[in-house]
């Protein structure tokens, strides 16, 4: 009999080699998930160029510096770090050492820059035939609007997602979190994948063309396809529901604290109103029925809010599911580190630094039994192996390498 | 060996419902053979609205078509001693199942991963599930709205003096889904160097802490809790404006300073020529930086721009945008996104015919091209549609066995 691995096996994806030119949030987020899962990822990044984030808040009390911002550490764990000017002349030396290390190169510069670069995925294929290169981008990399610029932030608006939130006066808001870069991570890594088993299998490399705004709109196919049948917009706005009531955000007690509370079921509704003590008002007939319910939606909201207004969050989450009533927090980052079901998953793992000092970086949303994450290393300084890299991994004698930093071929 | 599809040749057993059901969509998109296995009565997602036409009905539900295409569709009792020796039978040359019923759910019918593996040693099991398989919260109630405010991303959204809202339709659902098709490939690459299948346990509410940006870390280094801004951005301590009206809706853009100045310039410059610029014309973008600028100074700025901007309509701001370079984009509703230039030009939806409603419907391609590999979508299967090609023309049953199967309430 074969039984399932034990708790010794090792992070899956280790021996795998990634090259990444990648910046910003999407494409880091995504290599430092595949880090997490083993592979070896080195970010490769030039001197006049940094990844942008590294000058993104917040900074540690001793204040900014380009290896001190905690949004790069968090996207940048378990990388090794060097710096490469690509168009130094003799970049060219070393970038073939480097393809010739990589299973997988990801980048996410502009369409185009690679091209500039002077690295397209054919001359890459001529050093090494089987590299895979997933290129992600905003829009894709060729058609009408491939050049424009522009950020998950503006992304979410052009993509439809801002419209599913509004605020007074129906004004659209989105997410004030660079939204549509979330669903690009998941899909780099997942193509990173899907390329590594094809090459397994075949023998192939491969380049993909991601666009994050493809990878947005998976998150937004049921609107979609709503709007080619009805020829309407979706019907829901705010925290509605198309069917469960109440259904919402209701404030408690304290600054800003609220609850989250979800009545999908006449057994929940019920819970709902003996966690409250069966007041008067809920045996009324205007709720008495979901659909009774649903049409006195307002007043409902109003009423639960006049409950919850005076009362713990916490406490008000924990009575409802111990009533089987889906309920829950709208966490602030306190209550997420105090969370204890992450704290049970072990998902914030704490990572000391010599200048950002320790910070909580985030375990991959899943756990692999048989082939546990890790979290090798907080995020790296600028260059941090450049050397290392350059002797250990790329084979350069002593005096090549002093050659390529004096040239300035690794800044 | 020659993969048509990358993952051509795989079996993929989808019991998923809500949570889970984009897994087996991408997967069968990437060319697995995916068996969705429905109750005889139907996939509960099927009874969720809105429906196709407006009436309800388990072959119109909106849910259900978005992210069962490219699948097939059986229906089994998997609870009944036939349904589960079918099912067992089924289980024996798949490569990966995936489900999403509460913990221990799959065990006290007998299914458990223990129990699988003894019909398939090399067995990939994916279990999704709101918090994860075990831990104090395993088997708290849930639904997007709690898993949004558990995962953190609610503090990013909402008016700073209204409540905070969620996407209006489901977004941690789809976003586990691809998170899952991550982990289950991540699995399978272990498992094509050891043999050794797994079980892997994923949990939504971090999936939704991979949207939750910088809050953990800003609170960890600054002590600072992020709070929704409505329509504003946040750097630091520094908001600034991300959705404009305009005059026959919205546009999403922000004021740049430092290196990404060039873009304001721009923007000012045209402004300018048509006499609407103000004292914006003589201010220095690119040299000065958004923490120096005092905010009641870029709220003053943003008045000018806002003045501009309700003159012109989100087509000529969006052209001219285009033609400038500058990162501005049209608010959309999501049905706008089917005659987008850009989607269109890569090919991204295609109408694909569902015969028995009378209607084409869009669905998305991968958000990355799979160049020479592109298999035709399929559309969401009917219940129990493929019943006979896989019991009769895969497991060898007859077509009494099926009469005596349904009679039973098994298939």
């Amino acid at each position: 009999m074969t039984v399932a691995k034990g708790e010794q096996g090792g992070p899956p994806l280790t021996g795998v080699n990634i090259l990444d030119f990648s910046w910003v949030v999407a494409g880091p987020q995504a290599t430092k998930l595949l880090g997490n899962m083993g592979a070896t990822v080195l970010k490769v990044e030039h001197t006049g160029r940094p990844d942008i984030t590294r000058h993104y808040p917040p900074f540690p009390k001793s204040g900014p510096g380009i290896n001190r911002s905690g949004t790069f550490a968090i996207y940048n764990d378990s990388k090794l770090s060097m710096t490469l000017n690509l168009r130094h002349p003799k970049a060219a030396t070393v970038m073939e050492r480097l393809l010739r290390w990589a299973d997988v190169v990801v980048e996410n510069f502009t369409p185009g820059t690679l091209e500039a670069l002077g690295w397209p995925y054919e001359r890459m294929r001529g050093i090494r035939q089987e590299i895979i290169l997933i290129r992600a981008s905003l829009m894709g990399q060729r058609g009408p609007f491939a050049h424009h610029p522009g950020f998950g932030i503006m992304l979410q608006a052009y993509g439809g997602h801002s419209a599913l939130m509004r605020g007074r006066d129906g004004i659209p808001m989105g997410s004030s979190a660079p939204w549509t870069d979330f669903p690009e991570a998941a899909f780099v890594c997942l193509a990173a994948l899907a390329a590594l088993d094809h090459r397994r299998r075949t023998g192939r490399g491969i380049c993909f063309d991601l666009s994050q705004l493809e990878a947005s709109l998976f998150l937004m196919i049921p609107c979609i396809i709503h709007w080619a049948a009805q020829e309407s917009p979706w019907p829901l706005r705010d925290n509605r529901h198309l069917t469960a009531c109440p259904h919402g955000a209701y404030p408690c007690r304290g600054t800003d604290r609220w609850c989250l509370i979800g009545v999908f079921t006449e057994s929940q509704w019920e819970s709902l109103k003996r966690v409250m003590g069966n007041p008067g008002w809920a045996e009324h007939e205007r709720f008495s029925t979901a659909v009774s319910r649903k049409r006195n939606e307002a007043e409902l909201d109003g009423l639960i809010s006049r409950w919850t207004r005076g009362r713990d969050a916490d406490w008000i989450v924990e009575a409802l599911q111990a009533e089987g009533v889906p309920a829950g927090l709208v966490a602030s980052a306190q209550d997420l580190d105090r969370d204890p079901q992450l704290r049970h998953r072990g998902h914030y793992v704490v990572m000391d630094h010599s200048e950002t000092g320790p910070v909580s970086h985030d375990a991959p949303p899943f756990r692999l039994t048989g082939t546990p994450h890790r979290i090798s290393s907080p995020a790296p300084m600028m260059g941090e192996h450049t050397e290392r890299v350059c002797r250990e991994v790329l084979g350069f004698q002593q005096e090549e390498l002093s050659d390529l930093i004096k040239e300035g071929v690794l800044s | 060996m020659d993969a048509a599809m990358i993952l051509d040749s795989y079996r993929v057993l989808d019991l998923t419902d809500h949570q889970g059901q984009l897994c087996g969509m991408v997967l069968g998109m990437l060319g697995a053979d995916v068996v969705k296995i429905e109750p005889p009565q139907g996939d509960p997602v099927r009874r969720m609205g809105p429906f196709v036409g407006g009436e309800p009905h388990p072959e119109r539900g909106i849910p259900w078509i978005a992210h069962n295409a490219c699948k097939r569709s059986v229906t089994l009792d998997i609870t009944t001693k036939e349904g589960r020796g079918i099912f067992l039978n089924l289980v024996s040359s798949a490569h990966f199942i995936i489900e999403s019923f509460p913990p221990g759910r799959m065990e006290s019918i007998g299914l458990g991963f223990h129990e699988l593996l003894r019909h398939n040693p090399s067995l990939i099991l994916v279990s999704i599930t709101p918090f994860g398989r075990t831990g104090p919260r395993a088997h708290w109630a849930s639904c997007d709205l709690v898993m949004m405010g558990m995962g953190g991303q609610m503090v990013y959204c909402g008016e700073p003096d209204g409540p905070p809202l969620r996407f209006a339709v489901d977004q941690s659902y789809p976003l586990a889904g691809i998170y899952a098709a991550i982990a289950a490939l991540a699995a399978h690459w272990d498992r094509a160097a050891t043999g050794e299948g797994q079980h892997v346990d994923v949990s939504i509410q971090e999936c939704v802490l991979m949207t939750s940006f910088n809050m953990h870390v800003c609170w960890e280094m600054e002590g600072i809790e992020i709070k929704r801004q409505g329509v504003r951005g946040m750097r630091g301590d520094v908001r600034f404006r991300t959705i404009w009206p305009c005059s026959n809706g919205y546009v999403s853009w922000r004021v740049f300073f430092g290196n990404w100045g060039r873009w304001t310039r721009s923007l000012v410059e045209w402004m300018d020529e048509l006499g609407e610029a103000g004292d914006l014309a003589d201010v220095r973008w690119e040299e000065l930086q958004m923490h120096s600028v005092p905010q009641e100074e870029i709220d003053r700025m943003e008045e000018v721009f806002q003045h501009f901007f309700l003159k012109h309509t989100k087509e000529e701001l969006f052209d001219e945008a285009l033609r400038l370079g500058i990162p501005l984009f049209p608010v959309q509703e999501p049905g706008e996104l089917l005659i987008d230039q850009q989607l269109s030009h890569r090919g991204f939806w295609s109408l694909i015919p569902y015969p028995h409603l009378g209607v084409r419907l869009p669905h998305p391609r991968l958000p990355f091209p799979l160049p020479g590999m592109e298999s035709p979508l399929r559309r969401a299967p009917t219940l129990g549609e493929h019943n006979k090609e896989i019991y009769c023309g895969e497991l060898g049953l007859s077509q009494s066995d099926l009469v005596i199967l349904r009679e039973a309430g098994v298939i």
